[in-house]
């Protein structure tokens, strides 16, 4: 057998360097040791692991082979031994970094669902006795880890009293930082969902009022994005969510604790969080509760839209000016029926519009729908069967039993293929028109709602923008639609990746505002840089009420005598009205420059290429031309709805094309 | 029978009972009328009948001074005539079913016995004594013994394998106790390996008895020599079943270091010099596992299912060792690795090594064991062997890293 490696008598000046070397011997005993066990780990595990044993027992104060051992052993997915090996080292060696990142690990995994290796820590942690699990949680609470915090309070109620306000105030700072990029960050996630569930039911503490509040506000805008972020799955640069500002910090390099959220802190997934307005419900209950307001003002998620809404309106007509906590309820229980109808509105018309989808058309399945201008049809119901009344100075539209109209008339929302949409689609958009104008009604709740909203950056919300473009179009307020029509597509001109189909939207309801205003054809296509086939269909249009459009139409002959020539080869299957006709008869003759037109289909064109109507036109060119002009007059009659429905359908691809090339040069 | 010669019986039988169990003197004299009570009564009351009254009269001892048994060359006259039925010296074969109902008859009698201390010796005064099956008489009753102690673990008869735990214990690892893991292994793991389950709930039935079984046959295969190429088809069963026992709860390997039997006066007095182990005191040793022979044999190339086995049997070894506390007893500290374990087992590996070529891999691995156990002993303050002795001890063992390195570390 070799000798035992007994460290002689030493020298005195050599004591340091006999020590360095003993040192430095032990290490690499330490080490081979810990080698040995991994060798042999494959081939005979139990072997290896009684080489860990050893090695544990050789070098009980040296980290490094102690950590080395749990790794191994933890490699072997036997929670209770690595388990045994964790509590030694937190009994040991607290301080050490990846000690606290391993314990971290462990913490983390014990909200999560997944399976793997968190399956396996959450595993592990539950062999530790009950007691080391308290130290380990405290432990990781210290070290200013909320989760921590929390899971002790979840795991041990009795930490509550003492630790609940700390973590409170230490989440509303952590999201604050957080805040900034997303209030979907992981803080506010835990704060929301798990935290002031738990700590708001503990009545020996205490908040004030304006602290609750806070609380409601944050969990507001919490769930309302996750809500919207569930049906936008690839929270991504391209999603039009984002404000190009928070699109460009994801990008560059965000820190992960504000970063949109992936998979939340305890490991679930966004659209793991199920059921939002439950939660948020919930939540407001709890907090109404503790603020001491109203409890039957805060209508049901199972409740109808419309009959929440009725029930909050009666609430609100029957209590007097003062009733703050009334007051408080029927604001917030509005506010979440507001957010919950209009979501509710956009899910079932075009989920498209909380997300990237938009971007290309197709990808979801969404409706192209219209909101028909009501104001004529309401101005017309209100003579035949409402009357106008004044109440405190004010005027209130009644029907004819004297009951007061809360809400508009139900819009009928076509489909581009003409099909009315759902009933529930209706309900929740005029519940949203309507919850909005309940909050418009009374001055405070104007004033804490634009405070909400202002906090919750909600100018980072396009699809809230669309939803008041609506709601004035429904409500036939069309220059404060074209107003926003205007901004929204500002804001996507400057998104990296345009949405197609949300600027096609948007042009079709900034042409209908136009239409009602009188001055849809100006608008359809920019005058400007329209081509023959734009310029064409815009005179095809302007036959619908013809002369309103005259002076368009005017610019437009002037422009074609200057380019000299016009192709429209649709030219004699829509234009039928005199003036047009006349004024394109005259076009062709020398007094106004000989223009050249190309107004036949390309099949007959070919047929009848000796005969093109052009500067040097021949004599059976000009005849052909004068034969058509003088059957389309004999057509003057005709139904020009119906003409204008067949165009809209037949060159429904031309239009968008038009449109596109359009939207594209913006 | 009428009525009234059976009513005469029952007075004498009760009257007899009385008898026996106070153990008057005048019970030579009227051992023939007892005799002659107990024929008329035949299989299996007769035997039930006796067996109670061992019951009763060990209870009675209790009041005797320890150790003193009165009357008992006429208690084993019972025993022998009534129990194992031998008559003048001619062993009675039974029927098979007769058989059966005698060990049913037995295990129904130590399950209904209360008392631990007369169930001991109940026990002992059926099957202790001999250590060498002499005759047939002795052999008869070997079997009853092996039979009774199958049928206890197929029906997990917890009071039974309490008392054959006692048994083997006081034993010391004689040829007795070689025969009754003999049989185990053949019942179990030989001609009916199917019904090795019986065997795998062992340690929550009576881990007293797998204590003290494991040594014994760990010590039984090591018995077996180092001869044979291969190792037996049932070792490999009985292997795995022990490797399951300790990982699923180690600290069985070292129930009788830290909880040992009380010292009980025994019936019969046990003969030590034929055991097949050395030493004058025994108790199971924990290092069974790393007899050296036994190292040396299952780690041979082929035998490379058997080596995870026994590294899986030492691993849980030296935990139970790491995670047993300090114990003392009449004040004196108790070591679960006594010094001469240690010492039996470097000698041997000595002696083995020398006389057994083997592989480097082997020897390897067996001297990394004793390196193991010394220091995991040793970490463990189990370990009662001085830093002096041990170093002076492994002089002679080829180079071993580990071992130098654990030897090195306990000079520091």
């Amino acid at each position: 057998m070799a000798a035992p490696m007994i460290v002689g008598t030493s020298i005195l000046p050599f004591t340091n360097s006999k020590h360095e070397e003993e040192i430095q011997q032990h290490s690499n005993d330490a080490k081979s040791i810990i080698e040995k066990a991994k060798s042999c780990q494959k081939n005979d595990p139990y072997a290896a692991k009684a080489l860990l044993l050893t090695a544990k027992t050789l070098y009980p104060s040296e980290f490094c082979v102690q950590f080395e051992a749990y790794l191994v052993e933890k490699s072997g997915q036997i929670a209770s031994e690595s388990s045994h090996s964790l509590i030694h080292l937190f009994s040991k060696f607290c301080d050490e970094e990846r000690l606290r990142e391993e314990l971290f690990l462990v913490t983390s995994s014990l909200q999560s669902e997944e399976d793997g290796d968190q399956k396996f820590y959450r595993e592990l942690f539950g062999k530790i006795p009950e007691q080391s699990q308290r130290q380990i949680l405290l432990f990781c609470a210290d070290s200013t880890n909320a989760n921590c915090n929390f899971l002790l309070m979840k795991k041990f109620p009795d930490f509550i009293q003492e630790y609940g306000k700390a973590l409170l105030d230490s989440l509303l700072e952590l999201d604050k930082a957080a805040g900034s990029i997303t209030p979907c960050n992981k803080f506010r996630q835990l704060l929301v969902t798990e935290v002031l569930p738990i700590i708001l039911v503990n009545n020996q503490l205490e908040f004030m009022p304006k602290k609750l509040s806070k609380f409601l506000n944050l969990t507001i805008e919490f769930y309302i994005t996750i809500a919207i972020q569930s049906k936008n799955p690839k929270t991504t640069a391209d999603s039009i969510l984002k404000s190009p500002t928070s699109v460009a910090k994801s990008g560059g390099g965000t820190p992960d604790v504000g970063a949109p959220l992936g998979t939340d802190f305890e490991g679930r997934g966004i659209s793991d969080i199920s059921n939002p307005w439950e939660r948020l419900h919930k939540l407001l209950v709890i907090v109404a509760k503790r603020s001491g307001w109203k409890l039957e003002c805060l209508t049901p998620v199972t409740m109808g839209f419309q009959d929440s809404f009725t029930s909050l309106s009666n609430i609100l007509h029957s209590s007097h000016s003062d009733d703050v906590t009334t007051l408080k309820s029927v604001f917030y229980s509005n506010v979440i029926l507001f957010f919950r109808s209009m979501y509710t509105y956009f899910n079932l018309v075009n989920p498209g519009v909380f997300g990237g989808h938009m971007t290309s058309a197709g990808v979801t399945q969404s409706y192209d729908f219209l909101i028909e201008d009501l104001e004529t049809k309401k101005r017309s119901r209100r003579h035949k069967h409402k009357k106008k009344r004044i109440e405190d100075g004010k005027e209130v539209v009644v029907d004819g039993d004297g009951v007061e109209d809360q809400s508009y008339l139900s819009p009928r929302i076509l489909t581009d293929d003409g099909k009315e949409l759902t009933d529930d689609i209706m309900k929740a958009f005029t519940t949203a028109v309507n919850s909005w104008q309940l909050i418009a009604s009374r001055e405070t709740f104007k004033k804490d709602f634009t405070w909400l909203l202002h906090r919750w950056r909600s100018e980072q919300w396009p699809w809230l923008r669309l939803f008041q473009i609506d709601m004035h179009i429904y409500r036939g307020e069309h220059s404060q639609a074209l107003h926003l029509i205007q901004e929204e597509k500002t804001r996507i001109s400057e998104l990296p990746q345009t949405p197609i189909k949300l600027k096609i939207q948007l042009n079709v309801q900034q042409a209908s505002c136009h239409f009602t205003c009188g001055q849809h054809a100006k608008r359809v296509f920019p005058f400007a840089d329209a081509g023959d086939t734009a310029l064409g269909h815009m005179i095809t249009l302007m036959q619908y009420d013809w002369p309103k459009e005259e002076t368009v139409f005017a610019e437009i002959l002037k422009r074609l005598t200057k380019a000299g020539s016009f192709s429209y080869p649709v030219f004699f299957t829509y234009i039928i009205n005199l003036d047009f006709l006349e004024e394109f008869a005259y076009l062709v003759t020398p007094d106004a420059g000989n223009i050249r037109l190309d107004l036949f289909p390309p099949c007959i064109t070919i047929q009848r290429q000796q005969r093109t109507i052009t500067r040097g036109i021949t004599r059976g060119g000009k005849e052909d031309f004068r034969v058509n002009i003088e059957k389309q007059v004999t057509r003057c009659e005709e139904d020009i709805n119906k003409l204008i429905y067949k165009f809209l359908v037949t060159e429904r691809d031309s239009l968008l094309q038009c449109l596109n090339a359009h939207n594209a040069s913006m | 029978m009428d009525n009234f010669q059976k009513k005469q019986m029952m007075a004498g039988m009760s009257e007899l009972t009385d008898t026996v169990c106070l153990w008057y003197s005048d019970v030579p004299k009227r051992l023939p009328a007892i005799v002659l009570l107990l024929s008329q009564q035949g299989f299996p009351n007769a035997t039930r009948v006796v067996l109670n009254w061992l019951g009763n009269y060990f209870e009675h001892c209790r009041n005797y001074q320890t150790g003193k048994f009165p009357n008992k060359q006429q208690l084993l006259f019972l025993i022998d005539s009534f129990i194992f039925f031998k008559t003048d010296q001619v062993q009675v074969q039974l029927t098979l079913t007769r058989e059966l109902h005698l060990l049913e008859e037995i295990c129904k009698h130590f399950q209904r016995q209360a008392s631990s201390s007369s169930k001991f010796l109940t026990f002992e005064a059926l099957f202790g004594g001999r250590t060498i099956p002499s005759d047939n008489v002795e052999e008869h009753r070997q079997k009853i013994l092996h039979k009774t102690v199958s049928m206890a673990l197929s029906l997990q008869c917890q009071e039974v394998l309490e008392c054959a735990a006692v048994w083997l214990h006081t034993q010391n690892l004689s040829p007795c106790a070689m025969g009754l893991v003999d049989s185990i292994l053949m019942d179990f793991c030989d001609l009916l390996p199917n019904t090795s389950h019986a065997l795998e709930r062992l340690p929550e039935v009576c881990p007293q008895f797998l204590n003290q079984l494991l040594p014994c046959v760990f010590s039984y295969l090591c018995v077996q020599g180092y001869k044979d190429e291969e190792f037996e088809p049932w070792t490999s069963i009985f292997l795995k079943i022990s490797a399951n026992w300790l990982s699923k709860n180690p600290n069985v390997c070292l129930l009788h270091a830290t909880n040992p039997f009380p010292q009980n006066a025994t019936f019969h007095k046990v003969s030590k010099e034929k055991s097949v182990r050395r030493g004058s005191s025994w108790s199971p040793s924990p290092l069974y596992v790393m007899h050296p022979l036994w190292n040396l044999k299952s780690s041979r190339e082929n035998h490379k299912e058997e080596t995870l086995v026994v590294s899986k049997l030492f691993y849980y070894l030296i935990q139970a060792i790491t995670a047993t506390p300090q114990i003392e007893r009449d004040g004196d500290k108790v070591y679960v690795i006594p010094r001469q374990d240690i010492l039996n087992v470097v000698t041997e590996m000595k002696r083995k090594l020398k006389t057994i070529v083997s592989s480097a891999t082997a020897v390897e691995m067996s001297l990394d064991r004793l390196a193991e156990a010394v220091q995991i002993g040793n970490a463990a303050k189990q370990l009662e062997i001085s830093s002096g002795e041990i170093e002076d001890f492994c002089e002679g063992l080829p180079p071993s890293h580990l071992l130098d390195i654990v030897l090195h570390s306990r000079h520091e």
